[in-house]
């Protein structure tokens, strides 16, 4: 199904607020770079009221002039808050669209800006204003949307529909929401406002995938990911899982480079300090390790046994690792595979019990040379 | 419009208000498979005291099962099982087995109380894995379920690859364990395909349909698992398999602390379990398979309080419920202040004051780009001894 789903890559700004995150100038060039080369059409690229040396961060995406895949210009957001001086930093850097944001939680309104909700509709009111006066196309986004009064919230949405919001877009600033809930809320949402929906979800109990695509099923049309959920806290919806969730799990191709996640994800990794884990969904480096004996064997007489997807699909190489959990089944292909040795079952069986032992005691799988070994050492073969 | 993926559904669609204002209905049992699913991992591999410490936390944690492990294995395995049976904890101990009478043999050396039986529900296993027929899979259930039974062990029959199983096989699979009077069905997710609202209709069908307690297991391949789980539980399942840390094949299984504190914190639904050990299970746990525990790895995290940005951090020194859903004491964690590219006042003024300054508002002004502009050349937040020296440079050049 050809998709109608806008999705922007916020991992140059949420992303860099990340605790003890900072990407430099050329590092924020370089990922807006990559993402365009993946299929990525619009970024958000940071918040340039923070100061200079932000300004001219963002500026300098701007003027990298990146083109998307189709050679159409990458579109470039910045972070303002809903503030007039907000949004002229935005304008002063020759953005191409602005996300105007601000708390409509009482919570928030009550407890952190001792404000009322009359005061949050006159902020909007007054950066949409700026916004509009330097032609700049903008969205707006509510914080702590989940924990908002829902009635006021579509009062706010629709005072942005008014104002000319292009999009308005849904924040569960605190991960609270689960996707029955958030389904619910964003359904109701649509049924008064009249501009797309954005959903943007945080990952605080684990949910921020299943939340978007939630927000998806419910009628929101844009999705705020992030490179591997970099972000506040636990982080936002990665981007990987909510492209492949949507091709595979629902056929909705958003029509990305798949094949280069791993590498984008690599460089972004490198340049916030923080390593992949080996386990990540979709882009980890153990996603297609199988070492269990069950799960060696199926993959080996079919890899759809074990696997959503092919290894290839997202940049990875399937590995059949031999360990405490392996079967004879692996270990002889293995063997006939990589090192060119036929096992018969009963040598299999009385090998597979010393490479357990030894998996047990070295608390770890075996390299290929320590399995050849034992091999020699049982069949006491020695060259 | 209808989508073409594993998932039917069609973007206009109307999901019923019975299924979106599901609640939770107590008790949920937890039944951690840490020491078994968690180990099966690639590359990890658990000493036999490690498994016993790891028990011995989850039973303080209070979990109401602890899979232990594969007692068909032999070796070391079936010594580490035994050991935990041993122990005499509080929660029932099971023991993973395939639908093999030997293996079951395994288990009852073992003295473990209860087993899960496995065996895949779906065709694409079953023909391509297990190179055999729908009835064989039947029938291999029945036999081991009458063995297990007469030894009076409680069961659990675990339906590999049920998410991908067709739906009219999987109720007969389901019926089929129930006759032969097996306690609980296992919904394996096993290659993390669902999404909540396809999980939650497949529950509700099979619980309407057989009338058998569910227990659901489900991959994160997707990153959906503990969100799953959930669905699950909305649905009317009434037990969840979880690992410490999301530990499990590939990328894992439903992290018991998020399983946990989202019960608690989004569904309003309090197990009694001592939360507060969640982040020393967590530590222990990954130091023994090996692997580093992300900062921003969700419940347990070591960053989840560090404030930084100023939008937060003005926030939380008003009043932390403006950013925090339950307490760092909660789950064993602290809150801090970290100063960085995008802090500001707030941060600066409470960094200070931890220290025993009191800046006054003209200085922290002229101090929060002073810190910006050194936190970005750096390319990282600043150690507090960093931010202290700044302001007392300042001071120093105000008074020259």
């Amino acid at each position: 199904m050809k998709s109608q789903i806008r999705l922007v890559d916020i991992t140059l700004r949420d992303g860099e607020q990340a605790v003890g995150v900072v990407f430099t100038r050329f590092e924020k060039v370089q990922i807006a770079s990559l993402l365009a080369g993946i299929g990525v059409e619009a970024v958000e690229v940071g918040f340039p009221a923070l100061g200079p040396e932000e300004k001219e961060c963002v500026q300098a995406v701007v003027e990298a002039g990146i083109k998307g895949r189709d050679g159409r210009p990458l579109e470039v957001n910045a972070f303002a808050r809903a503030r007039k001086e907000d949004v002229a930093a935005c304008a002063e850097c020759d953005v191409h669209g602005v996300v105007i944001s601000i708390s409509t939680s009482d919570i928030h309104l009550e407890r952190k800006f001792c404000k009322t909700r009359q005061w949050v509709l006159e902020q909007l009111e007054g950066a949409a204003e700026e916004a509009k006066k330097r032609g700049l196309p903008f969205v707006v986004s509510a914080e702590d949307a989940s924990r908002s009064d829902l009635a006021f919230l579509i009062e706010y949405y629709r005072l942005a529909e008014r104002l000319g919001a292009r999009m308005v877009r849904y924040c569960d600033s605190l991960g609270l929401d689960d996707p029955f809930t958030a389904y619910r809320r964003i359904k109701r949402i649509g049924q008064k406002v009249h501009v797309p929906i954005e959903v943007h979800m945080h990952n605080d109990f684990g949910m921020a995938t299943a939340n978007v695509l939630a927000g998806i099923r419910a009628g929101a049309s844009s999705v705020a990911t992030s490179i591997g959920g970099l972000g506040e806290r636990t982080g936002n919806s990665p981007l990987e899982e909510v492209v492949m969730a949507l091709k595979h799990l629902y056929g909705v191709d958003l029509g990305l480079d798949t094949t280069r996640f791993r590498e984008v994800a690599d460089y972004v990794a490198q340049a916030s300090q923080r390593a992949i884990p080996v386990w990540k969904a979709i882009i980890g480096e153990n996603i297609f390790a199988h070492e269990s004996g069950i799960h060696a064997d199926g993959v080996l007489k079919n890899p759809k046994s074990y696997e959503a997807f092919s290894p290839e699909e997202v940049g990875l190489e399937r590995q059949i690792v031999i360990g405490k959990h392996s079967g004879s089944k692996a270990l002889i292909h293995k063997f006939r595979t990589e090192f060119g040795i036929d096992l018969d079952p009963d040598t299999a069986g009385r090998l597979l019990e010393r490479v357990r032992a030894m998996a047990v005691q070295l608390k770890r799988p075996l390299f290929g040379k320590e399995l050849v070994q034992l091999y020699q050492s049982l069949v006491g073969k020695r060259r | 419009m209808k989508t073409g993926g594993i998932i039917p559904f069609r973007l206009d669609e109307e999901l019923p208000e019975e299924m979106l204002s599901a609640r939770i209905e107590p008790p949920v049992y937890i039944d951690d498979t840490t020491l078994r699913d968690g180990e099966q991992t690639a590359g990890v591999v658990f000493a036999k005291e490690e498994k016993i410490y790891i028990a011995k936390l989850l039973a303080r944690l209070g979990v109401h099962q602890i899979e232990a492990g594969i007692p068909a294995m032999g070796g070391d395995e079936k010594e580490a099982i035994k050991a935990i049976v041993d122990l005499g904890l509080s929660p029932s101990i099971l023991a993973w087995n395939r639908a093999v009478i030997d293996d079951l043999r395994h288990s009852l050396d073992c003295g473990v109380d209860a087993v899960a039986i496995s065996i895949s529900a779906s065709d694409i296993h079953i023909q391509h894995k297990l190179r055999r027929d729908r009835a064989w899979v039947l029938e291999s259930i029945k036999r081991a379920v009458d063995f297990a039974k007469e030894h009076e062990l409680y069961v659990s029959v675990n339906a590999e690859d049920a998410s991908r199983a067709d739906m009219e096989f999987l109720i007969q699979f389901a019926k089929t364990a129930k006759e032969a009077g097996a306690d609980r069905l296992r919904f394996c997710d096993t290659v993390g395909v669902l999404d909540p609202f396809e999980t939650y209709i497949r529950i509700k069908t099979l619980i309407e349909e057989v009338g058998l307690d569910i227990e659901m297991h489900t991959h994160n391949d997707f990153g959906m698992a503990a969100a799953n789980a959930i669905a699950g539980l909305k649905a009317g399942a009434k037990y969840v398999n979880t690992t410490v840390g999301g530990l499990g094949e590939r990328a894992g299984n439903a992290p018991l602390e998020e399983v946990i504190m989202a019960l608690q914190c989004c569904e309003g639904v309090h197990l009694g379990v001592r939360t507060s050990l969640l982040r020393e299970l967590a530590e222990y746990v990954f130091q023994a398979a090996g692997r580093p525990l992300p900062a921003w790895k969700p419940v347990v995290g070591s960053n989840l309080f560090i404030y930084e940005s100023e939008g937060r951090a003005s926030g939380v020194v008003r009043d932390p419920v403006t950013y925090e859903v339950f307490p760092p004491g909660e789950v064993g964690l602290s809150r801090r202040f970290n100063v960085g590219k995008y802090s500001g006042p707030s941060v600066v003024r409470q960094k200070l004051r931890e220290h025993g300054y009191h800046p006054s508002e003209d200085e922290v002004r002229e101090l929060v780009p002073l810190l910006r502009a050194r936190a970005v050349g750096l390319k990282r937040s600043l150690i507090d001894s960093e931010v202290v020296e700044e302001y007392l440079s300042l001071k120093e050049r105000g008074r020259t």
